[in-house]
């Protein structure tokens, strides 16, 4: 073993020396003397000890040395020129690194001066020189020892930590990972926070709570707050917990927030005089986040008699808290596709349930007539509770169709200028005998003037309409339903007010009346049937004419009000544009051609358009249909779309080519009434597209449309 | 009358009590079953319909459901408990058909619960043999 004289090459010898003290089984030993035969003896003397020997000459160098390493002796020759042993000596002592370095004096002096001096300047041993080998070999040889028992100790220590805190390591993986195999069973919200505060007792906390914010009934509120480890107390834990007005407040705070609440020391004075908590000392309050929003806070409490917590109690909480947010976003999106499902499953029910109360009296008045002779005064009857009945079944069709479109964005308006006072009369118009049959009085309260909105008429009579039936239905006998048309101050909007003196809606249902499906609970009876989608497509169709709909009820059997707010055009730019679409149906006869495969339909509608006075044939199939027309010519075309062979999309192609058929006008008839249906019909040429059953009303109504484009095309050509 | 209703005429004319709020099936049932020969009295609500239990003394209670105030269930339960109806056969007329609402149908004293439109066919199987029974 050798050691470089500090003096020669120090480059090199610097870095022996940082080699060799790496090298962490031996022990250092620093030789401090400004001669260099000196340091040579000594370190041919300690060589045999096996260890690693430095070399200063001076003070100063070895004061660099200490700083930089761990000896386990310090051999140091008092008599120096620069800085002496004494002054070295002190220094190395100073210097908190090598405090407790043992530093062995050597020296020619032997006077007790000297060695008082010595041990007051922090020397643990003292040698005379010239040294006598053994007796240095057996002084360095005890620091050495006792240096290694010293860092042997040391190491055991480090070692002990290093495990203690890989078994904790391991005992929080094992705790995390039961964590999330318990949460993950967890059906609900509430069975996820029953298992959560149950987890870190009693390991993590005495006590532990979990809240979630009400996001149903807006922000703030907590609800399905459980609580563990309170068992012993009187009542309810969470009420307890929730009387602790601090406790309240942080985790509300913590919920808005969504940070981390660290409470080392609870003051005493936070706990009221009651046994609630008496003993709670700590706590760590932590937010449930799922999908970055914090939806809930789990609070972690230590007793006063426990240890309080300390912020390296942090991670794992916040690691349970972590998992708990994780998993409660499963949970929260389990619980709206069982949700959904449920009230899907709900709603077929009640559709089932809807069509077929209207059959029973259809089928009932059906068996009636092949009953009764036909003369029996009571046929007029059955033939109104017929109509009646399916005019109902249509209508409940109707609405569900139109509530498909209108979830799926797929209702287009048919906008123009029109006149929301025209539209609001002819929906009074419409609705007036149903209502004043069933005992109510109909008030009505219109400006005196035209209030132009851009708009589809038809939707919007639907909307108003959907609310008069509305309050139609729950209003009793002897009631009274009000409807009113009002221009806001400056003209920039109108309201259509529909009130009634009915059963009213409960405070908490106001807000969720506009919603698809949601009736008021009616139970099993349903005595007032409907499918709750009325309101949702009153709200639908507004909001596509950028208006809006308001609900208010004084409250249960004392009314309700139902607000449309749509924006109004401007006279100028309204006069302009504005086309009436709503000509009476003229008495125009007109040569028809119906061409439907099915005999009732087709029968059904000739008889209708015959009674009118029209001229009519029928054609069951696509090519005779061709044939009829090229012979008959008529002006209008009814075609069914579903053909056998050739559809109704290629007749009407046909038909277009043909010069002398070309301005007929063409009616498409189909079972579907999707946009894309009559997107597809106006393509290939059809005039006007029709959903079955084609019924008296609609027919007339495609007449009149028909009629107006006669007169335009005549207008044109003259 | 045509003959088929006449064929089918039965031999003795059965009281039946028609109970829904919807005046279309009140009014078509009852012809209905005036046409067929027998005797029929309609209610529109379940108070109506108990006052008119006690003194008309049904045979048969064809009950709807869906009734405002008291529900077909309840109706039945109470007119169940009426002395003078043991032995009256009782039809709940639902548009429920879930498993669910068979049960709860058998549970307040129905003895059939047949899903709207009613079949008359069944309608009048049973009226028929309630005749031939009450003729033997």
């Amino acid at each position: 073993m050798s050691a470089i004289g500090l003096k020669n090459s120090a480059e090199h010898k610097g870095q022996a020396n940082i080699v060799r003290l790496m090298d962490s089984k031996s022990e250092n030993i620093l030789l401090i003397d400004d001669r260099p035969e000196n340091l040579m003896v000594y370190q041919s003397i300690l060589e045999e000890l096996g260890q690693n020997l430095v070399v200063a000459h001076s003070g100063e160098e070895a004061l660099k040395l200490v700083l930089k390493h761990d000896f386990a002796v310090i051999l140091l020759d008092v008599n120096m020129p620069t800085m002496d042993g004494f002054e070295t000596a002190s220094l190395i002592r100073r210097r908190k690194k090598s405090s407790a370095t043992p530093i062995i004096f050597l020296t020619a002096f032997t006077d007790e001066m000297g060695m008082i001096q010595s041990y007051a300047s922090g020397a643990v041993d003292y040698l005379p020189t010239p040294v006598v080998p053994e007796v240095l070999k057996a002084k360095v040889r005890v620091f050495i020892e006792l240096s290694q028992m010293r860092r042997q100790a040391a190491l055991q220590t480090e070692e002990r930590v290093r495990r203690e805190s890989a078994e904790a390591s391991a005992r929080n993986s094992a705790f995390l990972v039961k964590v999330s195999e318990k949460l993950t069973r967890a059906q609900s919200r509430t069975e996820l926070l029953r298992v959560l505060v149950q987890l870190p007792v009693p390991n993590l906390a005495d006590v532990s709570v979990a809240w979630l914010k009400d996001d149903e009934m807006g922000g703030g509120h907590l609800e399905c707050s459980t609580a563990m480890g309170l068992e012993g107390q009187d009542g309810p834990p969470e009420s307890k917990l929730s009387s602790l007005p601090w406790l309240k407040k942080a985790a509300v705070d913590v919920m808005a927030t969504g940070e981390i609440h660290f409470m080392d020391k609870i003051p005493s004075l936070a706990l009221p005089h009651t046994n609630i908590l008496p003993l709670l000392g700590s706590a760590i309050i932590l937010p449930l986040v799922v999908q970055g929003r914090t939806k809930g806070c789990l609070v972690l409490g230590r007793q006063r008699s426990s240890i309080a917590y300390q912020l390296d109690d942090v991670p794992l909480a916040n690691d349970l808290a972590y998992r708990a947010g994780a998993i409660l976003e499963n949970v929260m999106l389990m619980e709206k596709i069982q949700e959904a499902d449920r009230r899907k499953d709900e709603f077929l029910g009640m559709l089932a349930h809807e069509l077929r109360n209207p059959l029973g009296p259809i089928y009932n008045a059906v068996h009636l007539q092949k009953l009764l002779p036909p003369t029996d005064p009571r046929m007029a009857d059955l033939r109104d509770i017929i109509d009646r009945q399916a005019k109902h079944m249509g209508r409940l069709i109707d609405d569900l169709l139109d509530a498909t479109r209108l979830a799926h964005g797929k209702i287009l308006l048919r906008k123009e200028r029109c006149d929301l006072n025209a539209i609001v009369h002819q929906t009074v118009a419409d609705y007036r005998t149903i209502i004043e049959a069933s005992g109510l009085q109909i008030n009505v309260f219109m400006p005196n003037a035209t209030v132009w909105v851009d708009g589809d008429p038809t939707r919007l009579v639907q909307a108003i309409g959907n609310l008069l039936h509305n309050a139609h239905k729950f209003t009793k006998p002897g009631g009274a339903i009000t409807v009113r048309l009002d221009l806001k101050k400056g003209g920039s909007a109108a309201t259509v007010t529909v009130a009634d003196t009915g059963i009213g809606i409960e405070p908490k249902m106001l807000s969720c009346v506009f919603d698809v499906f949601r009736q008021a609970e009616q139970g099993l009876d349903r005595s007032r049937g409907g499918l709750g989608l009325g309101l949702a497509l009153v709200k639908g169709l507004v909001e596509l004419h950028n208006g809006n709909v308001r609900a208010a009820s004084p409250g249960p059997d004392r009314g309700a009000k139902f607000t449309i707010e749509l924006p109004v055009e401007s006279e100028k730019k309204a006069k302009a544009q504005h086309t009436s679409n709503m000509s009476a149906p003229s008495d125009k006869k007109y040569r028809v051609l119906v061409i439907e495969d099915n005999r009732d339909a087709a029968q059904s509608a000739e008889m209708l358009l015959h009674l009118e006075g029209h001229d009519v044939r029928t054609a069951p199939t696509a090519l005779m249909g061709l044939e009829f027309a090229r012979a008959f010519h008529p002006q209008i075309i009814l075609c069914d779309i579903g053909l056998p062979e050739i559809d109704g999309y290629q007749v009407v192609r046909s038909l277009r080519q043909d010069a002398s058929l070309s301005s007929a006008y063409v009616i498409a008839l189909t079972g579907y009434g999707r946009q894309k249906d009559q997107q597809q019909a106006l393509e290939a040429g059809f005039d006007l597209h029709l959903t079955k059953p084609i019924d008296y009303i609609s027919l007339r109504h495609a007449l009149t449309l028909a009629n107006s484009k006669g007169d335009k095309t005549e207008g044109r050509s003259s | 009358m045509t003959d088929n209703a006449a064929a089918a005429m039965p031999s003795q004319a059965i009281r039946v009590l028609v109970v829904d709020d919807n005046e279309s099936v009140g009014k078509t049932f009852g012809w209905m079953l005036e046409v067929l020969g027998h005797d029929v009295r309609v209610a529109r609500d379940g108070a109506t319909a108990l006052d008119l239990a006690r003194t008309f003394r049904p045979e048969v209670v064809m009950l709807d459901i869906g009734l405002p105030g008291m529900n077909g269930y309840e109706l039945c339960q109470k007119m169940r408990a009426e002395p003078s109806l043991a032995g009256c056969v009782f039809v709940a007329q639902t548009g429920w058909s879930q498993p669910e609402h068979l049960e709860r149908s058998k549970k307040a004293g129905f003895d059939h619960h047949w899903v709207k439109p009613i079949p008359m066919d069944r309608l009048e199987k049973l009226l028929n043999s309630l005749s031939s029974k009450a003729a033997a």
